[in-house]
């Protein structure tokens, strides 16, 4: 698929097609960092080939929550609040990526507000998938009888996987 | 009413005058006592019924039940903050119940007219897309925290 198809995934055509020209990019090697957990980092990135895993620290080293394909948004919750990363974010093999700036949804909003509104509801679909299935591992942990038994079996499943990476 | 609230609350700053009279005009605002729900957990949000809700006075409890669980009370949000984004965003059902806390004044905006101004006021439509961005960057950061210490007690 070339990174005209990947942007379009991630972002819809119209969007894709308007940014192409404005969007930077960004190699990365196998194992480089790309944000680091607890540092604020301005950018929207799109993974255009390659990967990226989502890694957080815990108490016996690095835990990995997950991995980030093709055609996937990176960074957006940073990209929204200007806060840290939440996550570390670390290159599974050779990618590209392309970015944008913090700085240029203003810029967006004035000249084309239907653009802006949706790369904004893009990057809102991207933190609701994200944020329900994290929502649901953290309650079932918390509260550990009050989950079912297959919600706490998800759960020692991936707190397992999570703790046990590493 | 709705626009006093509006140009204090900070994730709303930066609205001009036309686009707060064009949300003054679409949102419904109305009181709420203690113990009242605002959405069920598992109810269906389709077409107009699918409503999103910014508090404007008072404080409103989000429970979260898991399947087959008893529901946990996991935040308390406040005036500035809105709630039910994720159903309006996705077409899933409520992923938690709103409980009003503190009697409340709470307004209302639903699907059908959110769509309407994409249409007829795009730069409204477009903050209003900003906000509910940020409301979900903060509820991501919320979670993650509770993330973040689930993993060092495990």
């Amino acid at each position: 698929m070339d990174d005209g198809s990947r942007l379009a995934e991630a972002l819809g055509p119209q969007l894709a097609e308007h940014l192409r020209d404005r969007l930077e990019s960004v190699r990365l090697e196998r194992g480089d960092t790309l944000l680091e957990a607890g540092v604020p980092s301005p950018w929207l990135h799109v993974v255009l080939e390659g990967g990226v895993e989502v890694r957080r620290q815990g108490p016996r080293g690095p835990v990995i929550l997950g991995l980030l394909e093709p055609g996937s948004l990176v960074g957006e919750v940073g990209f929204i609040d200007g806060g840290p990363a939440t996550a570390t974010l670390v290159a599974t093999a050779n990618t590209r990526l392309a970015r944008l700036e913090r700085a240029a949804l203003a810029g967006l909003q004035a000249e084309h507000p239907l653009l802006a509104g949706q790369l904004l509801r893009r990057i809102s679909t991207t933190m609701a998938a994200r944020l329900d299935q994290t929502s649901l591992a953290v309650f079932a942990h918390e509260d550990p009888p009050a989950a079912s038994r297959g919600t706490r079996t998800r759960l020692r499943r991936l707190l397992g996987r999570l703790v046990g990476a590493r | 009413m709705i626009q006093g609230h509006l140009r204090r609350f900070p994730r709303f700053d930066g609205l001009s005058d036309d686009e707060i009279r064009v949300l003054e005009r679409e949102m419904v605002a109305r009181p709420y006592r203690p113990g009242q729900t605002l959405m069920r957990q598992g109810d269906r949000a389709r077409g107009s019924s699918a409503s999103m809700f910014l508090v404007l006075e008072g404080a409103v409890e989000l429970w979260v039940a898991p399947k087959d669980g008893p529901a946990a009370k996991v935040r308390v949000l406040g005036p500035g903050e809105l709630i039910g984004v994720i159903a309006l965003i996705r077409d899933v059902r409520r992923t938690a119940t709103a409980k009003i806390r503190r009697k409340a004044l709470v307004a209302t905006l639903d699907r059908l007219t959110l769509d309407r101004l994409q249409v007829d006021h795009p730069g409204a439509w477009a903050r209003l897309q900003q906000t509910i961005a940020q409301q979900l960057a903060a509820d991501f950061r919320a979670v993650h925290r509770r993330l973040s210490d689930a993993l060092h007690e495990t």
